[in-house]
């Protein structure tokens, strides 16, 4: 299993460190857990950055879990409407959420 | 953008907030006890409420926080609406106004304990109902800066027609957002778009991931998510585009839904193709046109289309009122240019050539244009009227129902400004002193309820503001014998009705028994009227015991300009503002007549009109004094009625920038103010109510 652990803010300044941390982690093939605890602030850069960390684990048959989720990043995931993408593994591969 | 700026911009949005809230809280008030007038006094606490937080307005938050806690009850329907409990939400609104003053730095900071003590007591009987989940969702919202529970609440998957906001809605509008690659790019965050369309009530259908690529092909400056959402439809769309307003360049908007409304076509394709992904697209269902643009894209493509401006959105600027009183006053000294160049061409013989018209048409449509940027509605200040009537009804004991129309009416933005004051002495005294008490009205065979009318309207060139009650009417004999008991007037006097009634902007008259803090030191009506006068306007009355009183106020429309006609009597050059000329004539002789030794009066069809000489009033010599050679202008006053000027000649008709004599000299009777003419001179304006307001209006009368 390997961890990976969010910044504060995870804005698109931040996404490329994270972009790396995650091809590495995919590369290892192992479970990714991604701890979201530290999330202060989370924009729209952020939430993509999450929703394709679960996209390529889903395509690749790769488990990703987002853990200990901030309040913050909930509010942000409840707020774009995105809860049961990044929360629920049974959301759909692509296409839309309702 | 600093942030006095972002905070000016918040307090504008609390003064819309504060439109909102107290007209849902007057229609709730008239019996309109709906839904969705509840959601829209919520949504505009709760708008104020986030604001205020972010900001760290700590009390007003503290305060809109509990104000809003009741309107969700409200919402839920665990409330019966009682007059009781509107009464005491009309306070709630009053106090949150108050707060408002306060953060603005216009106010003490209000003492809200007993109106907080009332919300909890009320929302304490809704915790005791069943629904253990709003104590604590409640207490989350208290800890943050907005209510991000309801948030979360209106958002939660699967279930957007649980929320709130839908509750009530029959109907929705469906909305397509897909922020573009720029609007990552310039920092910009399009999740504060999505909370202000939430805070406008919508709902997240669904959102659309499938752009979203593996990591390996993630850039991070591009947009990859959209979403659909349905907002109730009594959302304005100018609200929605208003949210748009700053990312137009990087977001599409589409109104409806193309899979459910197959004619959804792109309604801008009057505008030519983009360039690139950075302009907003407007979409929304109608009718297929006739024959569409080729190369026009289909709706369900987000492919950008550069639209000058969102088809029909109305962009707006601000502007440093300095700038724009810097472009009106040099828009005046335009038109006096002109009218000189004018002057010097007819002097060359050259007065009909087409440039010089061309030119004179521009000049006046740029000075119209110019001084509409001033107009402003007089709602502003119809909006404080409710407030003042609910206290004046808990301080007199009167019932007082008030009926506002007409509160779009424009007028120039100095004069909205300044005619608060004198509106509210107006409304204060027609309750204090035109109403009757509740048991009084019975008695006199009237409603409980007494009724005030305030109203504006436009009429020939001016604003007319009314105050109307239905109460006793002025009590001539009371009026009259006060003003002997001051020494205002002879006691044998006769006075007309009219008369009478002007008694009452006397400084220091009052006939009020009592001296209240509402009214009765006589300091009020004389203000009114010197208010009125120093913008330009005239204020009449018209009363019938036991039916009421109306009290007019009539504004110019601006105060830059006017058009005017142009006079000479004797050797000196005068204008008469053309708002006031009904017609003029050169008299038959054998229709005029003396009346008593100096007073002449025509027959205008019949009916006879006194003659009021210019050239005596203002004391010129060499005027002509024989009616019959001399030019008579049939003029209207709002005072005293219609009247006839008599001057020498009509020089011309032009329109003229006003100057002030009070500023650059004095103030001089029967003069309005000053202009400079195309030759260079200046001319006097003629204060044509002050010049009728001489001779009783009763002087004219049918033959």
């Amino acid at each position: 299993m390997t961890r990976i652990i969010c910044c504060p803010i995870l804005d698109r300044k931040a996404i490329d460190q994270h972009k790396e941390a995650l091809q590495s982690a995919f590369a290892g093939g192992e479970t990714i857990d991604i701890d979201c605890s530290p999330i202060e602030q989370i924009g729209m850069a952020g939430l993509q950055l999450l929703a394709s960390a679960v996209r390529t684990g889903q395509r690749r048959n790769q488990t990703v879990r987002l853990v200990n989720v901030s309040q913050p990043a909930h509010a942000a995931f409840a707020l774009a409407g995105m809860r049961s993408i990044l929360l629920d593994s049974s959301a759909p591969v692509d296409g839309a959420v309702a | 953008m600093k942030i006095e700026e972002i905070q000016d911009i918040f307090f504008q949005e609390c003064d819309e907030g504060l439109v909102q809230a107290e007209a849902g809280l007057l229609a709730l008030q008239s019996g309109a006890q709906d839904d969705e007038t509840i959601n829209t006094i919520f949504r505009a606490v709760h708008s104020i409420k986030g604001g205020s937080g972010a900001f760290g307005f700590s009390a007003l938050q503290h305060f809109t926080h509990h104000f809003e806690t009741l309107l969700d009850q409200l919402r839920s329907g665990d409330h019966k609406l009682t007059p009781d409990l509107i009464g005491i939400l009309l306070g709630a609104f009053d106090m949150l106004a108050d707060h408002i003053g306060a953060i603005r730095g216009e106010k003490a900071v209000p003492d809200d304990a007993d109106m907080l003590a009332k919300l909890e007591a009320i929302a304490a009987g809704e915790a005791m109902s069943d629904d253990p989940a709003s104590p604590a969702q409640r207490n989350i919202a208290a800890d943050l800066g907005f209510d991000i529970g309801a948030m979360i609440g209106a958002l939660d998957e699967g279930s957007p027609a649980d929320t709130p906001w839908e509750k009530g809605a029959e109907t929705s509008i469906r909305l397509f957002v897909k922020p573009l690659r720029g609007a990552l790019a310039t920092g910009s965050e399009p999740l504060l778009l999505l909370r202000d369309l939430i805070e406008l009530g919508a709902a997240i259908v669904s959102v659309d991931w499938a752009n979203v690529p593996e990591i390996s092909e993630f850039d991070p400056a591009e947009a990859y998510l959209s979403w659909h959402l349905d907002l109730p439809t009594n959302v304005a769309r100018s609200q929605i585009e208003e949210i748009f307003e700053f990312v137009s360049d990087d977001c599409v908007l589409r109104f409806g839904d193309e899979t459910a409304s197959p004619n959804v076509e792109i309604s801008s394709q009057k505008f030519p193709r983009g360039t690139g992904p950075g302009s907003i697209v407007i979409v929304e269902p109608g009718p297929k046109p006739a024959a569409p643009i080729a190369g026009d894209v289909p709706a369900d493509q987000d492919v950008a289309i550069a639209a000058p401006h969102p088809v029909g959105v109305t962009p707006t600027i601000r502007v440093d009122l300095e700038k724009l009183d810097r472009l009106v006053n040099l828009v005046g000294e335009l038109v006096i240019t002109q009218a000189m160049l004018a002057q010097r061409l007819l002097n060359c013989g050259l007065a009909q050539i087409a440039e010089l018209t061309d030119l004179d048409h521009l000049t006046r449509e740029l000075q119209d244009s110019a001084m509409s940027i001033r107009a402003q509605p007089i709602r502003s200040v119809f909006n404080r009227v409710p407030r003042i009537v609910r206290e004046l009804q808990i301080s007199t004991g009167k019932q007082v129902r008030l009926a506002i129309e007409g509160e779009a009416t424009e007028l120039d933005k100095t004069v909205v400004e300044r005619i608060g004051e004198p509106l509210t002495h107006l409304i204060r005294n027609a309750i204090d002193h035109g109403l009757e008490l509740p048991e009084e009205r019975i008695a006199a065979g009237k409603t409980p309820e007494g009724r005030i009318k305030l109203s504006a309207e436009h009429r020939s060139g001016r604003i007319l503001i009314c105050v109307s009650d239905d109460g006793r009417g002025i009590n001539r004999d009371r009026v009259l014998a006060k003003a002997v008991e001051r020494g205002l007037v002879a006691p044998d006097a006769k006075l007309s009705d009219e008369e009478i009634d002007n008694l009452l902007f006397t400084a220091g008259f009052s006939t009020a028994e009592t001296v209240s803090n509402i009214s009765g030191r006589g300091v009020g009506m004389d203000v009114v009227r010197r208010n009125v006068q120093e913008l330009g306007g005239r204020i009449s009355i018209s009363s019938r015991p036991g039916e009421g009183s109306t009290f007019t106020l009539a504004l110019p429309l601006t105060l830059a300009v006017l058009d005017g006609m142009i006079v000479s009597v004797g050797d000196q050059t005068f204008v008469i503002p053309l708002t006031h000329i009904v017609e003029s004539l050169r008299p038959q002789p054998e229709a005029v007549r003396k009346m008593g030794v100096r007073q002449s009066m025509i027959n205008i069809r019949g009916v006879w009109l006194p003659i009021l000489s210019v050239g005596d009033s203002l004391g010129i010599r060499n005027s002509r004094i024989n009616a019959s050679e001399a030019v008579l202008i049939v003029v209207e006053s709002a005072v005293a009625g219609q009247g006839v000027l008599m001057v020498d000649e009509i020089v011309d008709q032009r329109q003229v920038v006003i100057k002030s004599l009070e500023t650059n000299y004095g103030v001089v009777d029967d003069v309005a103010g000053a202009t400079i003419l195309g030759d260079g001179r200046v001319a006097l304006i003629l204060d044509v109510e002050a010049i009728t307001s001489k001779h009783p209006a009763n002087l004219s009368f049918a033959s």
